[in-house]
């Protein structure tokens, strides 16, 4: 009995130590939030900000004009919007790939863990020349497209497994009752897989959110800049305004962090049944 | 099935489609129309943006055929956003490039002369030094908007309380900082960086040089440049004058942290510090903020690395006229008396230096008083570049990874590979 | 499994396109500009045509066998911070994983607790860190010098302690997917399994080495494999802590091949190392899968 509660209370330990750890830089980031900008940098630790202010918070909010707002209406179109156009374009390619047997199957599983491979980043001409050539720049619809293929192969091969383990006799049986292929898909399996579903909406919603370098490169009109590239105006060429930008994380955070505890529930058991087929 | 699979495809693609081009359409609609638009990008910090927006206002009051589209951009990536941009046609009609983007945007071909916009009376207006770096290939690519080189900080109360003058040779720098330092106090003469930027004026200062912008000499290797990075190593492990263990990531805010708390008595910077500095402890009384220049080297040489930022035209503008126009305008004097009072930055043109609240800006006085000890950085396409491989090696040899002679050969072979991809 | 090809590629399809178009077409391109001299100046634009030439394989020489190419320092570097990370990501998440499937008081709230930093944007965090590590007024040596009177550490000067904190940083990013993963395959092990040991008297070591552990693999191999292969990309961690400073001393070959593409240009050069990237990580892959087959599982 006592070695049990022994173990119990060294788990708890471990447990609470884990999660300080975790927390304790965001923490930071906040109370540095409130900190005004002398205090930013103290020689003594300053847990509680020894003069509290909203000034930094104020400034974000009001400055230009409350562009501020314009940039969270324009991340949160394209991060919805990415997390619609992503999912979509997932599921319906995990589903070819779990469900049928065709020619270029096995490649092209190869090829979504390729794809992940080679540095995004060295591909920003190219695309910048390709988005300008579809009449895609400074437009939403271009980013998302561009977030969505950046989220595509984790996404198909975590869905694929996920699909893997929904027994095909559930649709066997819808097709005698007379549902066609697309039917089965949207009727039967996708309901069975909001566990699978959510993780992806919550990785594609992730990846647009935060994403800096192509929406810095791909949208030159300050009223449709992201967040994160508006955050990065507070970076200047010698110095940052650390004060500001610490606001401006905690705003960016929170959104992030509210889908993430909707997502939550799901997010076990999604990456479950994902990941124990492999 | 198929029928309805496509149709969803259709409708989800229209739904994002309608929504994502919105904008597109409205910017067409308002370039048929009567007033001419041009497009301007810049890279001013969140307090020079308040100026710059002014500026534009009373332009557009003032011109009420051209209207502005000003768009902030953040400095880093402002460079690349713009080769991205101008390699598609893309670039806006203004842009606030900084001096050593200048001539790299000239030969990339991505700027449009100005020669027969400038006149000379205008030109004769503009100080020498920043002028010269948007003159490249033998023509005339932008105007200097503004100017800065590093000058040397100092705290007067702390000077003075340690009996000492503001150093004007490298020999009185040693002496002077041994004054003012006291290890156990966390206390330091003098602080530099681990930012290659920060290296130049030493280099120029004990005769060494960077690359020459007429025969494309390399100097960095020289036994002046070898000589002044020996000094420095010294100023910590002989003089015991700057701090052990600077930390290069933060090197920048520490500095700044360290001269406004009073920890460090003398530090290097220009004049984008001005109001970071004012707005710390030791600075509440601004006339504590002692500014001279660069000591002198064994030879009487000194030098600074002139900075700074041009106003250029890109080669695919539609309205050359009015881009030319506005930069006048938001060039003018009175704008440049505008910045140098709000927000302590050095203008550009000897006009505006006539005027009363440049003349009364004691700040702006002294930092120009160095400026006209400055030197100029190579005017090359490669200008920009020569850092990527010299802020390495000057680590590595403040760290003792290398000899500083080993550090700064291997700048000088780098810098070989560098200006032959042109 | 169905035999009906043509609806599977009707489904498949719409990623198809988008893929092709905005990831495999840049793709190739990139590839190609490795044969060739390609950079900003002879690149050609809306002015003038392009210029480049073709040179073979000599960027590949340059790369791999010239005496001043910093290639095998970064690659060393590369490979220590990936198999570092990730054997911490794995280790620690396994850990945390195994103390969250018990039934414990309050362990929905630790896990959630435990997931923040995976919700929060990685250039706040690799911000916040970096300021963590300030050499001077950073909370971590301020910590150390309160509570345990040691010297400030310049973590972000120095090689070593700069990788250490570099690697600190990504692991404290990386555990969170890692746990839920480990935490989710741990889930879906039948608890007949468990039981029925207990009947034969199984210690709990003995459980975990022939229950636990075997079951476990499918999913330890593909998290892993991913593991891998982002660590081994992972550029915002390094960037905006150092910079791949000091003196290079961290940087990893995705954030030197980004410093030739944009801060010199030199497309050339930097697909090259793309091209090198993208083949060690083929290379690891199929020897990776070719493990766990042989161990009796399908890693993708």
């Amino acid at each position: 009995m006592k070695r049990k509660d022994l173990l119990k209370l060294l788990t708890h330990l471990i447990l609470i130590i884990a999660v300080i750890i975790s927390i304790f830089p965001v923490l930071w980031v906040l109370s540095t939030s409130f900190k005004p900008a002398a205090e930013v940098f103290s020689p003594q630790i300053h847990y509680i900000p020894e003069h509290f202010t909203w000034e930094n918070y104020h400034y974000i909010f009001t400055f230009k004009n409350g562009i501020f707002f314009t940039w969270l209406k324009n991340s949160a179109i394209v991060a919805l919007m990415t997390t619609l156009v992503g999912v979509f374009l997932a599921a319906t390619a995990a589903y070819a790939f779990s469900r049928f047997e065709f020619i270029g199957k096995g490649a092209g599983m190869f090829m979504f863990l390729v794809a992940q491979m080679f540095p995004g980043s060295l591909l920003i001409v190219p695309l910048y020349n390709l988005l300008k050539s579809y009449g895609l720049l400074n437009s939403f619809l271009g980013l998302v497209i561009a977030y969505s293929t950046v989220a595509l192969p984790f996404s198909v091969m975590m869905l694929k497994s996920f699909f893997d383990t929904i027994p095909v006799e559930l649709e066997e049986a819808a097709k005698v009752d007379g549902l066609s292929p697309f039917g089965t898909f949207w009727r039967i399996v996708m309901p069975l897989s909001l566990p699978g579903l959510a993780v992806t909406a919550f990785y594609n919603f992730i990846t647009a959110w935060n994403e800096f370098m192509y929406a810095l490169t791909f949208m030159s009109k300050e009223e449709l800049y992201t967040l994160p590239v508006g955050l990065r105006t507070f970076v200047n060429e010698f110095n940052t305004d650390w004060h500001l930008m610490a606001a401006g994380a905690i705003i960016i955070t929170i959104p992030a962090l509210l889908f993430f505890l909707g997502a939550q529930k799901y997010l076990v058991s999604g990456l479950t049944a994902g990941g124990t087929k492999g | 099935m198929k029928k309805f699979l496509a149709l969803f495809l259709i409708a989800a693609f229209l739904v994002t489609g309608v929504v994502g081009c919105g904008k597109t359409e409205e910017k067409k609609a308002t370039e048929k129309q009567g007033p001419v638009t041009i497009t301007f990008w810049h890279t001013f910090n969140q307090q020079e943006t308040e100026t710059i927006n002014e500026i534009v206002k009373e332009f557009e009051a003032k011109n009420p055929d051209i209207k502005v589209e000003v768009q902030a951009v953040p400095f880093d990536g402002a460079q690349n956003k713009f080769k991205v941009a101008a390699q598609a046609g893309n670039a806006p009609d203004v842009f606030r490039a900084e001096i050593a983007w200048t001539p790299e945007f000239a030969a990339l071909g991505y700027l449009a002369p100005i020669d027969d916009l400038l006149t000379p009376a205008e030109k004769a207006d503009y100080l020498e030094a920043p002028f010269n770096y948007n003159v490249y290939n033998g023509k005339v690519w932008g105007v200097p908007q503004v100017t800065d080189a590093l000058a040397l900080l100092y705290n007067k109360r702390l000077l003075k309380e340690a009996g000492v003058e503001p150093p004007k040779t490298m020999d009185e720098l040693v002496q002077v900082a041994k004054k003012l330092t006291d290890p156990k106090k966390d206390r330091y003469g003098f602080f530099y960086r681990g930012d290659s930027y920060w290296f130049l004026p030493f280099v120029w200062a004990f005769g060494g040089g960077l690359i020459d912008s007429n025969d494309l000499s390399i100097h960095i290797a020289d036994p002046g440049s070898v000589q002044a990075l020996k000094f420095l190593i010294d100023l910590r492990d002989k003089y015991g004058v700057v701090p052990k263990n600077i930390d290069f990531a933060n090197d920048y805010d520490n500095m700044m942290v360290g001269f406004k708390t009073g920890k460090y008595a003398m530090i290097l910077n220009g004049p984008w510090a001005t109001s970071d500095i004012l707005s710390g402890p030791e600075f509440k009384d601004p006339n504590n903020l002692g500014i001279a220049p660069i000591p002198v080297g064994p030879e009487g040489k000194t030098g600074s690395p002139v900075g700074g930022h041009n106003y250029v035209i890109s080669a695919n503008t539609k309205n050359r006229e009015a881009a030319w126009k506005f930069i006048q305008f938001i060039n003018s004097k009175e704008a440049q008396a505008k910045f140098a009072a709000k927000n302590n930055l050095l203008p550009t043109r000897k006009s505006a230096y006539a005027m009363e609240e440049v003349k009364n800006n004691r700040i702006v006085s002294d930092f120009k008083a160095v400026l006209e000890k400055a030197t100029n950085r190579p005017v090359i396409p490669q200008g920009g570049q020569i850092f990527t491989d010299l802020t390495p090696n000057y680590q590595a040899a403040l760290k003792g990874q290398k000899t500083p002679e080993k550090a700064l050969n291997d700048v000088k072979a780098a810098w070989e590979k560098l200006l032959q991809t042109k | 499994m169905r035999k009906n090809t043509w609806i599977a590629y009707v489904f498949l399809l719409p990623t198809l396109i988008a893929m092709a178009v905005l990831v495999f077409y840049p793709l190739l391109l990139g590839i190609s500009y490795s044969f060739t001299d390609m950079n900003q100046y002879n690149m050609g634009n809306q002015f003038v045509p392009p210029s480049y030439k073709f040179v073979g394989l000599a960027n590949y020489k340059e790369v791999l066998f010239s005496s001043d190419s910093e290639f095998w320092n970064i690659l060393l570097n590369t490979v220590i911070w990936t198999f570092t990370n990730v054997f911490f990501h794995f280790t620690i998440g396994l850990i945390l994983a195994l103390l969250l499937n018990q039934k414990i008081k309050g362990r929905a709230i630790y896990r959630m607790l435990m997931l923040v930093p995976w919700a929060v944007p990685s250039f706040v965090s690799a911000f916040a860190w970096r300021w963590m590590f300030n050499g001077e007024y950073g909370f971590i040596n301020l910590f150390l010098k309160t509570y345990f009177h040691l010297e400030p550490i310049a973590w972000l000067s120095n090689k070593w302690t700069a990788m250490f904190a570099v690697i600190l940083t990504n692991i404290w990013l990386g555990i969170p997917f890692m746990m839920v993963t480990m935490l989710g395959g741990l889930q879906s092990i039948p608890r007949e399994l468990y039981e029925a040991a207990d009947v034969d008297g199984a210690s709990p070591v003995k459980k975990f080495f022939n229950i636990t552990l075997p079951l476990l693999k499918p999913v330890a191999f593909s998290a892993t494999l991913l593991g891998t292969i982002w660590t081994f990309n992972m550029f915002n961690v390094i960037y905006l802590l150092t910079g791949g400073g000091p003196a290079r001393g961290t940087e990893i070959l995705v954030t030197y091949a980004y410093r030739e593409a944009f801060a010199n240009w030199n497309f050339g050069l930097s697909a090259t190392y793309g091209v090198i990237i993208l083949s060690f990580l083929i290379a690891f892959s199929i020897f990776y899968s070719r493990v766990a087959k042989d161990a009796g599982e399908k890693v993708y």
